[in-house]
C-alpha cells in the first residue's frame, strides 16, 4: 500500500474558488434567511389568529414543510417544478428551497416568541388609540423579534450549512468546489480538511457576531 | 425516636473551633458550639452572619479549612492520617451526611418522585430497606407532617407549605440523630409558616436534638432550649430564651434584636 | 376529474411496478436511521457526562469534538468521512469502507454531538439544590446521579433528542450523494423509469413526513407520559 502525499498545491491553485464558493453559499443563506423571516412572521400571526381560515393553512404548511428533508425539496424543485413549466436557475431553486423551509421553522419560532408576550402589552398599544395593525406593526413585531433573535442567529447558521446540499444540484458553491478539487485531483485529505475547516471557522465568526448583535439588540432588563 | 434513649455521655455535636473560607472571604472564624441530646438551639443573626454556612458544615455540603466538628464523638469529615488532615472517602462521608438530617429553605425536593418516593428514596438507597418497609416508614412520616392524603402526589402539585413539610418528612425518616433546618419558613408565603412551624415544635417536644437558623424569633422563644446569636462569623452571645431575648448584653445583639422586633 | 382518476391509476400501477425497488430502499434508510441514532445517543450521552463530569483536559477535548461536529454540514461531514477517514482507514488497515457505512458514521457523529450538547444543558440546567438534597440524606455521588439528576435530565432531554432524530432521518436523503441505495434514491430511479415525476416526489414526501412526524408524534406521547410532575 502506497502511502499519502500530501500536495496542499491544488488547494492554493483553486484557493479563489474556494472562497468564492463560500461567499456563494453565505448568499444564498442570506436571501433564503430573508425569505424565511417573511414566511415564519406571517406564518406566526396566522397561527395564532383567531380565524380557522388562517390557523389552518398556515399550520398544515408549517407542520408538513418542517417534517420534510430538504434535499428532497431541493431537488424536486430543480428537477420536478422544470417538467411543470417552472423554470428555476440553481441558485435560485436552493434560495427558494431554503427559504420555504427556513420560514416553516421559523413560524414555530415567532409564534414562540409571540405567545410570550403580555397580553396586557397589547391592550396598552391599543388604549393610547392604535389600531390593531399599528399595535401589531409598531410594538409587537419588534418585541416578537427581539425574542426571537437568539434563536433567529441560530437558523441563519444552520441555513449557511444547509446551503451545502446545492452540491447535489451541481451549484458551484464551497462543498461542490471541493468534491470536485477533491475527484479532479485525488488530494482527499488536503480538499476535505480545507473545506472543515472554512465552514468551521465561518460558522464560529458568524456565531460570535450573531452574540454581538444580540447583545446591542437585546432589550435591558 | 432514637435520640430519647440514646445513652451517650456528653454532647451528641460538638463543633471545636470551625474556619471555613470562599476563597479570600472568611466567613466562620472560629466557632464553638456544644449540643447536648435533646437540645433545640436556635441559632439567630443578621443576613451574612454565616449561619446557612454553619449548618452546611455539620452535614459536610462544604468543605471546611480547619476546625473539627464530632457527632455522637466521633468527628465528621476529616480524619488525620501522618499528621495531615484528609477529607475522607465520598463513601464515608455519604454515610455520616444520613446521621444528621438537613432541611432546606427552597425545599429542594425531587421534582420526579412522588411525596413517598421523595421521602423512601434514601431509606431504600441509603438504609437499604425493603421496599415495603420503607414504604411503611415513609406513610408513618407524611401522616406525622399531615400529609397521609398526598403521598402520591408530585411536589409540583402541593403548595409551598405541604412541600416543605414533605422535606421534613423525607429528613427526618431517615432517624438521624440530629436534625438541621436552614430558615425552613422563609420561602413561604406568610399564611403557610405556621403549618410548617408547628411540625418542627412537634418533633423538638418529642425529644428530636435539633439546630434551627430562623428568623421566627416568637418559635425560637418558645420552641429553643438554648438561643444562640451569630455575628460576623463567630457566635456572639448565646443562653436560654428568657435571658437572651430579656436581657441581651451585647449591643450587637441589642441592635439586632430592636431591629426585628416588629 | 376523470383525468385525475386516471393520472391516480396509472402512479399506482406505477408504484406496484416498483414495489420492490422502494422496498429495499425504505429498508436501507430504516437501517442507516436507527444505526446511526442509536451510535449518535450512546455516544453523546458519553459524550455529555464527560463534558460535565470529566477533567478539564477531557472536557476541553470533548468541547472541540462537539463544537467542530457541530460547525461542519451534515453533507460535508459525509463526504469528508467517505473521501477523507476512508483514506486513513485503507492506508491504516487495507479495508475500505462502504458508503453505507461512511454515511452512518457521518450521521452518528452528527447526532452524537448535538445530543452530547443536550446532555451536558439538562444536566446543568438542574438546581444546584438537588444534588445537595440528595447528599443531605446521604446519597453517594452515583445514587445521586440514577436516582435525582439522570430521570430530571431525560425528561429534559427528550424533546430535543426526538428532534435529533428526525433530522438522522432527513439526513439519510443525502446518503444518496454517495450512492447509498436508500429510499430517496429508490424514488428517483422508479420515477425516471416509470417517467412519473411530480407524483413519485410527492408521494416521497408522503412518506418523509409520515416517519419524521411520527417520530415527533411518538416523542410527544412519551413525554405526556413521563411529565406527570
Ligand atoms: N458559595 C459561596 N461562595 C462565596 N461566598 C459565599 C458562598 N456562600 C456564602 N457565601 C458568603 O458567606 C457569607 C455568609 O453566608 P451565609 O452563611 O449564607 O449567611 P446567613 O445564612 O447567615 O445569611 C456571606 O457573606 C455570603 O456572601
Ligand atoms: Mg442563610
Amino acid at each position: 500500500m502506497e502511502s499519502y502525499h500530501f500536495n496542499w498545491n491544488v488547494i492554493w491553485r483553486d484557493w479563489d474558488a474556494l472562497l468564492g464558493g463560500l461567499a456563494l453559499g453565505l448568499e444564498v443563506a442570506v436571501y433564503s434567511l430573508a425569505i424565511g423571516m417573511i414566511i415564519g412572521q406571517s406564518c406566526a400571526f396566522m397561527m395564532t389568529a383567531k380565524s380557522r381560515l388562517l390557523r389552518v393553512p398556515s399550520r398544515v404548511y408549517v407542520t408538513f414543510l418542517r417534517n420534510q428533508p430538504p434535499l428532497l425539496l431541493l431537488f424536486f424543485a430543480y428537477f420536478v417544478l422544470p417538467r411543470m413549466g417552472i423554470r428555476l436557475g440553481r441558485e435560485e431553486s436552493v434560495i427558494l428551497t431554503l427559504g420555504l423551509y427556513a420560514g416553516a421553522q421559523l413560524a414555530e419560532v415567532f409564534r414562540g416568541a409571540l405567545v410570550n408576550i403580555p397580553r396586557g402589552i397589547a391592550e396598552a398599544g391599543k388604549s393610547i388609540g392604535l389600531t390593531t395593525f399599528r399595535v401589531n406593526l409598531l410594538v409587537i413585531l419588534p418585541i416578537m423579534f427581539r425574542n426571537a433573535l437568539p434563536a433567529l442567529g441560530n437558523t441563519f447558521i444552520s441555513l449557511f450549512k444547509d446551503t451545502s446540499l446545492a452540491a447535489g444540484i451541481a451549484l458551484a458553491e464551497l462543498t461542490w468546489q471541493t468534491r470536485r478539487i477533491s475527484t479532479e485531483t485525488f488530494a482527499v485529505m488536503e480538499s476535505w480538511i480545507t473545506a472543515c475547516v472554512l465552514y468551521v471557522v465561518t460558522c464560529t465568526a458568524i456565531s460570535y457576531a450573531l452574540s454581538y448583535l444580540e447583545n446591542k439588540l437585546r432589550i435591558p432588563r | 425516636m432514637t435520640s430519647q434513649n440514646r445513652q451517650t455521655s456528653g454532647d451528641l455535636l460538638i463543633i471545636e473551633n470551625l474556619h471555613k473560607s470562599f476563597g479570600d472571604l472568611e466567613v466562620l472564624k472560629g466557632v464553638n458550639l456544644n449540643v447536648a441530646p435533646g437540645d433545640v438551639v436556635s441559632i439567630i443573626g443578621s443576613s451574612g452572619s454565616g449561619k446557612t454556612t454553619l449548618l452546611r458544615c455539620i452535614n459536610l455540603l462544604e468543605e471546611f479549612q480547619a476546625g473539627r466538628i464530632l457527632i455522637d464523638g466521633d468527628e465528621i469529615g476529616y480524619r488525620n492520617s501522618g499528621g495531615k488532615r484528609r477529607l475522607m472517602s465520598e463513601r464515608a462521608i455519604a454515610r455520616q451526611r444520613a446521621m444528621t438530617g438537613m432541611v432546606f429553605q427552597t425545599f429542594n425536593l425531587f421534582p420526579h418522585l412522588t411525596a413517598q418516593a421523595n421521602v423512601t428514596l434514601g431509606l431504600r438507597k441509603v438504609r437499604r430497606l425493603p421496599r415495603e418497609e420503607a414504604n411503611e416508614i415513609a406513610r408513618t412520616w407524611l401522616a406525622r407532617v399531615g400529609l397521609a392524603d398526598k403521598a402520591d402526589s408530585y411536589p409540583a402539585q402541593l403548595s409551598g407549605g405541604q412541600q416543605q413539610r414533605v422535606g421534613i418528612a423525607r429528613a427526618v425518616a431517615m432517624s438521624p440523630k440530629l436534625m438541621l433546618f436552614d430558615e425552613a419558613t422563609s420561602a413561604l408565603d406568610p399564611e403557610l409558616v405556621g403549618e410548617v412551624l408547628s411540625v418542627i415544635g412537634d418533633l423538638a417536644n418529642d425529644g428530636m436534638t435539633m439546630v434551627v437558623v430562623t428568623h421566627e424569633m416568637q418559635f425560637a422563644r418558645e420552641v429553643s432550649s438554648r438561643v444562640v446569636f451569630m455575628s460576623e462569623g463567630l457566635i456572639g452571645e448565646e443562653g436560654k430564651p428568657e435571658a437572651l431575648f430579656g436581657n441581651p448584653k451585647s449591643q450587637r445583639l441589642k441592635e439586632f434584636l430592636s431591629r426585628t422586633r416588629t | 376529474m376523470t383525468e385525475l382518476l386516471s393520472s391516480l391509476t396509472e402512479f399506482l400501477v406505477a408504484v406496484r411496478g416498483a414495489q420492490p425497488l422502494l422496498l429495499s430502499g425504505l429498508v436501507k434508510t430504516a437501517e442507516a436511521a436507527i444505526l446511526a441514532i442509536l451510535l449518535g445517543t450512546a455516544f453523546g450521552l458519553i459524550f455529555g457526562l464527560m463534558l460535565v463530569y470529566g477533567g478539564k483536559i477531557l472536557r476541553l477535548a470533548v468541547k472541540i469534538y462537539v463544537d467542530v461536529a457541530r460547525g461542519i454540514p451534515g453533507l460535508v461531514k459525509i463526504f469528508t468521512v467517505y473521501y477523507l477517514v476512508n483514506q486513513l482507514v485503507i492506508e491504516a488497515t487495507g479495508y475500505r469502507m462502504s458508503a453505507m457505512l461512511c454515511g452512518i458514521i457521518a450521521l452518528a457523529i452528527h447526532a452524537s454531538a448535538q445530543i452530547a450538547e443536550m446532555t451536558r444543558g439538562a444536566i446543568q440546567a438542574l438546581p444546584r439544590g438537588q444534588s445537595e438534597a440528595g447528599k443531605a440524606i446521604g446519597l453517594t455521588f452515583g445514587q445521586i446521579q440514577f436516582n435525582v439528576i439522570f430521570p430530571q435530565a431525560i425528561r429534559q432531554i427528550l424533546p430535543t433528542w426526538v428532534t435529533s432524530a428526525g433530522e438522522v432521518v432527513k439526513g439519510t436523503t443525502l446518503l444518496s450523494l454517495i450512492s447509498v441505495p436508500e429510499f430517496f434514491v429508490a424514488i428517483k430511479e422508479a420515477a425516471a423509469r416509470e417517467y412519473i415525476f411530480f407524483s413519485f416526489y410527492l408521494f416521497a414526501m408522503l412518506v418523509y413526513f409520515v416517519i419524521i412526524y411520527g417520530i415527533e408524534l411518538f416523542g410527544r406521547h412519551l413525554e405526556a407520559r413521563f411529565n406527570k410532575y
